[in-house]
């Protein structure tokens, strides 16, 4: 019996429909690729007509994607797009929210299969859901940043690496690659797999870092509900600034945060931007961040970083002043990249798979197998 | 081993060719028809790869007869999709799965250089003849040998430039000829090493065709 004949129709199709939706090809259009009706791909997709091996290899070239990742049996498919429908209505940029959807439903289904190929298990960790009320909930944010913070049991410190916290502290699987710019994160959480979040890889890394604690927030408060961050403020209702207050709450705690504010203070006499700035750096958030922050504390008056910033204070400029780095928090390999290396180490991949899955080139996954498997991929030829 | 007259080579195996600064003269070392299949072409033409000065050559090297780019005729795709739908740990991306369903049906060799998909040949196919990216480079430098230094260093740029992957079979002779040993010398020294002893002998390899 042919692969073709074992493969359920039905699930084929459905996983072919899930592809050309992903590249929004219609469904005309894939017809005339593959020289038929349309009604045929309706029948394919049904699972109604089986797909010919010719007419496979096409589709999947019309669709971006390999046959393999069709055809395999490990392959997980199941549809994240449709939990993201407030985002997609809610908005006129749907091609940035629908790209944005399925390069997270794409990330998780990899993850998932490697860990079935693998025979790993995800360790998802039980969190409650808190509700939001809408009084108090300024305070409300900032008691359940520092709740989250003890059962993490981190103390009120600086967060020297909130990708990793996140990942192995609250067993959210997080995933960093490019994304449209316009988009901070995204957000998506399923009963069997647990809670998701996708960060762009094009954002730096104290930008990250917010939008990963503006992202547990939705998980912890109403993580049914799938989310998409904008760069820009769109649609702020009261779930949002929750979120916003919470990823400052939970980046800077109020207590060390005053403290630290007032050993400044004290010493230099006053706080100028340059203690801004290395306060920022200190608590691996951005200097509009911190200074945002402390304005919420009451600690600087309303308004300073803006008139800041109107006075010509550049974050760029004032780093190359103090000689200041990058800070180090960026420092995270994804699990879903370690998992692939493995499944490439242990022969159950090939690098043109590994490529394929991590959406990377062949080049980039030589380097990264020769940094970090070195010469474990010893192997024979003959 | 005879005379190559077909060569059916993977995307790891082109990539290294191109990483090579030299990619006519060691396709044309080979003398026998070199061909990609469709896949393969496409996965090294697309992006990211775009752009990079070492694949700008792919589409010259197709105009000029270098390359031929084939499809997969309806038996080599049904072997095709036999590869990309096995049973996972047993399947293949589509760029190596075209390039043994293609050398099946056409009594080629294929160049194929992951673990997986040479266990694969193995396993499946027997009596496909599979080499690697390494046995591309030793036939260019027996061929071309009067211009070791132009030799070498397209190695050196393979492996600094694509990362191209050493098997360890190849270790002593690459070491060898990096170190500036001539390929005879480089041959004598594979054939000394102590490595020889073990059963993943340079016996093994497959002779450079004369």
């Amino acid at each position: 019996m042919s692969v073709l004949e074992k493969i359920s129709s039905v699930e084929l199709g459905s996983r072919l429909k899930m592809a050309r939706n992903a590249v929004r090809v219609t469904q005309e259009e894939a017809a005339a690729a593959i020289g038929v009706g349309r009604t045929t791909i309706v029948a394919i997709e049904n699972g109604e007509r089986q797909v010919r091996p010719s007419e496979l290899a096409k589709l999947a070239e019309l669709y971006r994607v390999s046959v393999n990742s069709l055809l395999r049996e490990t392959a997980v498919h199941f549809d994240l797009v449709p939990q993201f429908r407030r985002s997609l209505s809610a908005r006129e940029d749907q091609g940035a929210s629908l790209e944005a959807a399925n390069t997270l439903q794409k990330l998780v289904a990899l993850s998932v299969e490697l860990e079935r190929l693998l025979g790993r298990k995800w360790n998802a960790i039980s969190f409650p859901e808190y509700r939001i009320l809408r009084s108090g909930w300024q305070e409300r944010a900032e008691d359940l940043a520092a709740e989250i913070r003890q059962r993490l049991g981190i103390g009120s410190g600086p967060i020297a690496n909130i990708f990793v916290l996140v990942e192995s502290g609250l067993g959210v699987r997080l995933f960093i690659q490019r994304l449209p710019s316009k988009i901070s994160g995204v957000f998506a959480y399923h009963d069997e797999i647990g809670a998701c979040i996708l960060l762009n890889s094009v954002h730096p890394v104290e930008r990250r870092s917010w939008t990963c604690a503006h992202e547990m927030a939705h998980f912890l408060t109403n993580r049914y509900a799938a989310d998409i961050t904008w760069t820009e403020k769109h649609n702020h209702n009261l779930e949002e600034r929750f979120a916003d207050r919470f990823a400052a709450a939970f980046l800077m705690p109020s207590s060390v945060l005053r403290l630290r504010y007032s050993e400044i203070s004290e010493e230099s006499g006053k706080f100028s931007p340059k203690d801004l700035v290395f306060l920022a750096y200190s608590f691996n958030v951005s200097v509009e961040a911190m200074g945002r922050r402390l304005e919420q504390l009451g600690l600087l008056p309303e308004g300073t970083y803006d008139s800041l910033v109107r006075r010509g204070f550049s974050v760029k400029v004032a780093n190359e002043l103090f000689g200041l780095q990058a800070s180090a928090a960026g420092n995270f390999i994804p699990r879903l990249t370690w998992l692939a290396l493995e499944a490439y180490q242990r022969g159950l991949l090939t690098g043109g798979q590994v490529a394929d899955m991590l959406g990377l080139d062949r080049i980039s996954v030589r380097s990264l197998a020769e940094s970090l498997l070195a010469s474990e991929l010893d192997d024979e030829v003959h | 081993m005879a005379e190559l007259e077909l060569v059916c080579a993977d995307a790891s195996a082109l990539i290294n060719i191109l990483g090579s600064g030299v990619p006519e003269e060691i396709l044309e070392s080979i003398r026998g028809r070199i061909v990609v299949t469709n896949q393969v072409f496409r996965e090294v033409k697309r992006c990211p790869f775009e752009g990079e000065k070492i694949f700008r050559p792919l589409i010259p090297l197709r105009e000029g007869g270098f390359l031929e780019v084939v499809e997969l005729d309806q038996a080599s795709l049904e072997v095709f999709i036999s590869l990309v739908g096995a049973v996972p740990p047993d399947d293949l991306d589509d760029g190596e799965a075209s390039t043994i369903a293609y050398g099946v049906f056409h009594d080629g060799a294929v160049v194929v250089d992951e673990r997986k998909g040479r266990r694969i040949c193995r396993e499946r196919f027997p009596q496909l003849r599979t080499i690697c990216s390494l046995d591309l480079f030793r036939m260019y430098f027996e061929r071309c040998g009067s211009n070791f230094e132009r030799c070498r260093s397209a190695l050196r740029s393979a492996i600094e430039r694509t990362r191209m992957h050493i098997p360890h079979d190849y270790r002593v002779w690459t070491e060898a000829i990096l170190a500036g040993s001539a390929v005879t010398e480089a041959n004598a020294k594979v054939h000394g090493s102590k490595y020889s002893a073990r059963s993943r002998t340079p016996e093994r390899c497959h002779p450079i065709p004369k």
